[in-house]
């Protein structure tokens, strides 16, 4: 049964997020030494500043301290009289019992307000390019198939693998170069380069599609790569299928044999390799991100890390963990509910 | 080793299908190869990568014999030279020769390429036999931890990584193999779970045959394929990789050269040193996409469905 | 003083500049002392650009009232709180929000903001009493009194509100005796010893509103989304939006007290990095910004843009680690007459034109040129490569057959590192690094993330050799940099250099209010520091500008580039769109 699957997946899911944040947690602390995050060499900050400073954060804390702290189990455990197992803590916090992931250590913000308001960013950068994908892979695909062997077949096939045989940075910036300052030094109407809207005049609709348009074609072109050749290859096989055969036997028309019995068929495979890419979400876009300043959670992941922004780090990180742990449960419920052998696994 | 005893009892059945298409029987591995051997465009595109692998490893005798510069000297009066009799693809911006340097970044990005492609397969690959095979609680341990490892976003893990470590070729390999080993584990198990339980395992392990020896001998052969893919298509992937950690400030500092960060240190030039781009970025281009080209051949060849 | 110079081609611009530095004490009137508020481009590349001379655009056309500007920077703001302020565009965004008592022109003089007439300290040489302007309002309407300027000092440093994180607390405790208002308009200071940067470090911060922040506990101070989007203010413009890692969008403050400003909105806009700044000037989508050095000649000729570029009061210099505990390698650079060889060893002339595009200049001294204490000292390094050979014979560093020097078996090598994500300074470092192995010195480069360069540097010393910038404060006081009580403990003395005559006179030199007097105590740690070389200066790096055509009174200058911009109200774009 679907329902106790799903069940029985997410009670696995839970130890997995767990090793998650110890891993993040691990890995973020291990080289800061006595580094106050955030900190711009400022002489006027004295050795007492950033003692003080460090102290107020709770940073001077014994490591397992500072992750139960976090958790909001430190916290339970004061409560439930096992404060005195904290050794070396002061300042314990609610943590995550408060409902949020706690405050930047490097301004303060609450590090779930910056989750929300820039995930959304992410988001559409993701779902845009693999809606891109989506609609350009399957013309492609079909092409390729029912020209199987030709040079066009061969062609499109080169095009598809060519556009991921270029780093992902070198090819957002070309386009940069291409399609805002070069369009705009021939007097063309010319795309923006950075961010999602124009600050002031932008706003509407145009404006963020002219924004998303650059973008969004970069990271797409993974995606129309790989799904253009499954959808080829899965249309090749399926066209060779007996009850295709049979449909041309019984005298129908190629065109609704191709585009109406085939195609439903070869596009299977590629709703679950969407699926296989909803855990990708998130992250995937660091790169795109980064290169046309685009403000989502990757690039605050990124730049937060090298700022040494322990809690907000451990809070994107997480929170990303636990987003692909939901997406990978929903490809593998569709996968279920397409083929019953899974279920009963 | 391989295509020998082992699948003997594969080619069993190829010989029952064969013998009902009226082709000669062969094994398993002979006919894939052969299949691989007549795509002119994959053989190509392998060759290629050995030319270049080639090239990287003569790197330090070709700069001193033929082109007579050192990729790190630096020569400020030759600053974003053009390409000319003396810089043939042109100098960067302290005056280092171009083509010198792209021959010794062809050692990095080659060799983190290849290297991040072994240590993924063996650790992928070895968690993954071992999990398939003991299944149990050996496997769930070892699967949850890779679903731990693959919960975190690959850039979050890489972002962590390298400020953990100094970058250099070994690190930048273990960094990419951190987040890649999971999938091929996954992978691995997978077709593992899969050949375990056919007829001619139950009946060696019925003949007395040792855990390390079914493991071995008669799993690991089955299974070579997928990885044989995986690898093919992963070295591409962990160029670009290694490109994107360059551009993010995460890889291979200067002076030394990297394929990727000549290309993304480059980017600020571009006006007025196009070459700069233009070089790098076509060694990248035409390794990748031989190892893509490469890599789709042999899933092709090794594919039991286009038979 | 107001130089009318039109904003030409500035590397002209340069060479006048220089010779006017020379020559004159440009520093009249200062009525104080300034402080370091130095912002290391950790990981950004941000020339907090400040100084004299270059670029400025006065015009005396009539104003045009309303309209939008858009700045472009390469990162967002972080906190805009004037006690958390932190970073370059944070103290940008915080000075259009918050006045101030004192503020600076841009070749450093101290205005009166808040305050009506530049404080004095009084004859016992540690009391100030400073009169607030009648008038000014809060933007909603409540009357800017003392209470307020006596709060906001509160919150940085008494005990009550020890769990404010401010950064200056640490400083205001030991600098601060007191602070009271007797009356509604006048706030009194009492330090607790004479000290000289009191007013131009203290005095220039920003000051909150008493009724919004007492109704919050002090803890939630930290947290408070007041930090970045305030909603009382007092400055020219009063914050609209902040998309996180986007934008932040300012409107115009009816109620300022010097008057509307003419713009009707200001967008704060974060573009990737300084390369793509350059672009966006190009094509219009930011109306000013700090390009990469590197597009500065790419930008000459384009049609709706003007350049500008000033030195700015910033350096960057290499720091050798003289402690022999910490490495081994403080053996080579203990001999003086090394760490003068090895200087010499460098071609800075050739260094400024190629890695900095032309857009800087050697330095010359300890301090850069925007600094009014700033002197030429007798002791000056220029290149001879023969010379330094020659030196480092005489030392007793032989040279090897593999070319390196050794000298009682210890190789002439080491590491020089700086912090990743500053181009011109990874490139730097290679050159150097060529530079020195042409003596026979086999010199290796690291960049490395800035967060260990900082422990590296100021805590746990463990290092050989790093080269970093500084961007200087207002006031000449050095303390942290050469003082040997700045060794370690998150001070930026890595050198761990020890010369008590530089300890006296740097003492002297925060406790003498004389103006003449301080500039001779500070001439003479330049002397010492320039014989004695612990860290020497290499470049002094321009601060360079694109501003579009339609923009007008964009007077950014040495000391008014980030922050502090008394001119902002003036500023207006031609076309009032």
């Amino acid at each position: 049964m679907l329902a106790k699957f799903i069940l029985r997946r997410a009670l696995s899911a839970i130890p997995v997020v767990v090793g998650v944040t110890v891993i993040t947690f691990l890995l973020m602390h291990s080289t800061a030494g006595s580094y106050l995050p955030g900190l711009a060499l400022n002489p006027n900050l004295t050795a007492k500043d950033v003692t003080l400073l460090r102290s107020q954060l709770g940073l001077d804390q014994p490591l397992w301290i500072q992750y139960l702290d976090w958790t909001g189990l430190a916290w339970l455990m004061q409560h439930a009289g096992l404060g005195w197992l904290l050794v070396g803590a002061h300042d314990i916090t609610p943590g995550m019992l408060e409902g949020s992931f706690g405050h930047s250590m490097v301004d303060g913000t609450a590090v779930s307000s910056q989750i929300f308001d820039r995930l959304p960013n992410t988001l559409l950068l993701t779902v845009t390019a693999i809606l891109l994908g989506i609609v350009f892979s399957i013309p492609l695909g079909i092409m390729g198939a029912l020209r199987h062997g030709s040079r066009l077949d061969h062609f499109l096939t080169t095009v598809s693998v060519g556009g991921v045989a270029v780093p992902q940075f070198w090819l957002g910036l070309l386009l940069i170069l291409v399609f805002s300052v070069k369009f705009h030094e021939w007097g063309l109407p010319f795309l923006p380069s950075s961010g999602i809207v124009t600050p002031y005049t932008g706003g509407d609709l145009i404006d963020r599609i002219a924004h998303l348009v650059m973008p969004a074609t970069v990271l797409s072109f993974v995606y129309l790569a790989i799904w253009s050749r499954y959808t080829r290859s899965s249309m090749v096989e399926v066209l060779s299928q007996d009850y295709v055969r049979t449909a041309r036997a019984k005298g129908m028309a190629e065109r609704r044999v191709t585009y109406v019995h085939a195609l439903r068929n070869a596009v299977i495979p590629l709703v679950t390799l969407v699926g296989l890419e909803l855990p990708g979400l998130v992250g995937g876009g660091l790169v795109v991100e980064a290169v046309f300043g685009w403000p989502g959670i990757g690039l605050l992941a990124f730049q937060r890390a090298l700022a040494y922004d322990y809690t907000m780090v451990l809070g994107v990180v997480t929170f990303a963990s636990i987003l692909v742990v939901i997406g990978n449960l929903l490809a593998d419920t569709l996968y279920a509910a397409f083929d019953p052998r899974i279920r009963l696994a | 080793m391989i295509g020998q005893g082992t699948v003997e009892e594969l080619a069993l059945q190829d010989v029952a299908r064969a013998a009902t298409r009226g082709r000669p029987a062969r094994s398993y591995w002979r006919e894939s190869w052969d299949r691989l051997r007549d795509n002119r465009v994959g053989m190509f595109a392998g060759y290629l990568i050995l030319i270049l692998a080639l090239v990287a490893i003569l790197a330090p005798f070709i700069s001193t014999y033929v082109t007579h510069f050192d990729p790190i000297k630096q020569d400020l009066d030759s600053q974003f030279d053009p390409p000319s009799g003396r810089h043939w693809l042109g100098a960067d911006e302290t005056g280092r020769d171009t083509l010198t340097r792209l021959l010794w970044g062809a050692r990095i990005s080659l060799g983190v390429g290849f290297l991040t492609v072994a240590i993924t397969l063996l650790a992928g690959g070895g968690v993954g036999l071992v999990a398939g095979f003991f299944h149990g609680r050996i496997d769930n341990v070892l699967m949850r931890i890779v679903d731990m490892v693959l919960a975190i976003p690959g850039i979050f893990l890489f972002i962590l990584m390298s400020i953990l470590f100094t970058p250099s070729t070994l690190t930048l390999s273990l960094i990419i193999a951190s987040v890649g080993w999971g999938g091929v584990a996954r992978l691995v198990r997978g077709e593992v779970l899969t050949v375990k339980n056919r007829d001619f395992m139950l009946a060696t392990r019925s003949l007395g045959a040792s855990n390390l020896r079914l493991i071995l001998r008669h799993l690991l052969p089955n299974v070579l394929p997928v990885l044989i893919v995986a690898a093919s298509l992963g070295v591409g992937a962990i160029i670009l990789a290694e490109a994107a950690l360059d551009f993010l400030g995460l890889g291979i500092h200067q002076p030394t050269p990297s394929w990727g960060n000549m290309l993304s240190n480059s980017q600020t030039y571009f006006a007025h040193s196009t070459w700069l781009v233009v070089f790098p970025g076509i060694m990248i281009f035409v390794t990748v996409l031989a190892a893509n080209i490469f890599g789709n051949a042999v899933r092709d060849a090794f594919d039991p469905r286009l038979r | 003083m107001g130089k009318k110079r039109e904003a030409d081609d500035g590397s002209n611009q340069f060479d006048r500049f220089l010779e006017e530095w020379s020559r004159r004490d440009f520093l009249r009137g200062m009525g104080g002392a300034l402080a370091f508020s130095a912002f290391m481009a950790g990981g950004m590349e941000l020339l907090e650009a400040c100084g004299g001379g270059g670029g400025a655009q006065t015009t005396s056309e009539n104003a045009v009232k309303g309209g939008h500007l858009v700045e472009g920077a390469i990162s967002d703001i972080s906190n805009i709180n004037p006690i958390f302020i932190n970073d370059v565009p944070s103290s940008t965004v915080g000075y259009l929000v918050y006045q101030r008592l004192v503020t600076v022109d841009r070749t450093g003089n101290l205005l009166p903001d808040l305050a009506s007439e530049v404080p004095k300290v009084d004859s016992d040489q540690i009391t100030y009493k400073v009169k607030l302007r009648s008038g000014v309002k809060w933007s909603d309407g409540q009357p800017l009194t003392a209470d307020d300027v006596v709060y906001t000092y509160q919150l940085m440093y008494d005990p009550k509100f020890k769990a404010v994180t401010s950064r200056f607390r640490s400083q205001l405790e030991q600098h601060l005796a007191s602070v009271t208002s007797p009356d509604a308009q006048t706030i009194v200071f009492k330090t607790t010893t004479p000290y000289a940067p009191f007013v131009i470090t203290f005095m220039n911060l920003g000051i909150l509103p008493k009724h919004v922040w007492e109704k919050l506990q002090p803890a939630e101070v930290n947290s408070s989304p007041l930090n970045q989007v305030p909603e009382v203010v007092s400055g020219a413009m009063i914050p609209v939006k902040w998309d996180k890692g986007g934008q932040y969008q300012m409107k115009r403050n009816d109620l300022f007290y010097k008057g509307k400003a003419n713009l009707d909105s200001y967008i704060f806009k974060v573009v990737p990095d300084a390369v793509q700044i350059a672009n966006q000037l190009k094509t219009g989508e930011i109306d000013v910004g700090q390009p990469d050095l590197s597009q500065w000649d790419s930008l000459a000729n384009v049609a709706n843009l003007d350049r500008v570029s000033y030195v700015a009061p910033s350096f960057d210099y290499y720091i050798q680690n003289l402690d022999p505990a910490k490495t081994p390698k403080a053996a080579i650079f203990s001999d003086p007459d090394v760490r003068k060889a090895l200087l010499t060893a460098l071609d800075r002339k050739k260094v400024a034109e190629k890695v900095y595009f032309g857009q800087a200049a050697p330095a010359d001294s300890s301090v850069s040129g925007a600094q009014w204490v700033h002197v030429t000292p007798k002791a000056q390094y220029a290149y001879d490569q023969a010379k330094a050979e020659k030196m480092l014979d005489a030392a007793g560093w032989t040279k090897g057959a593999d070319g390196t020097r050794a000298k009682n078996g210890m190789k002439m090598e080491w590491e020089l590192r700086t912090n990743v994500g500053n181009k011109v300074r990874e490139t730097l470092i290679t050159v150097l690094a060529d530079q020195w192995k042409a003596i026979g010195a086999n010199v290796t480069t690291k960049p490395v993330q800035f967060p260990q360069l900082v422990t590296q540097l100021s805590q746990t010393r463990e290092f050989e050799m790093i080269l970093l910038g500084i961007s200087e404060g207002l006031d000449p006081d050095t303390t942290q940099l050469w003082s040997s009580k700045s060794i370690g403990s998150g001070a930026l003395n890595g050198a761990a250099y020890k010369n008590t005559k530089v300890d006296e006179l740097l003492e002297q030199g925060v406790q003498t209010l004389d103006r003449d007097k301080r500039k001779q105590v500070y001439a003479q740690i330049q002397q010492i520091l320039m014989e004695d070389l612990p860290a020497p200066l290499v470049t002094y790096p321009k601060a360079v500008w694109g501003v579009s055509k339609r923009v007008r009174n964009w007077n950014v200058g040495p000391w008014n580039g980030g922050s502090p911009r008394p001119w902002f109200k003036d500023v207006y774009v031609t076309d009032g769109k």
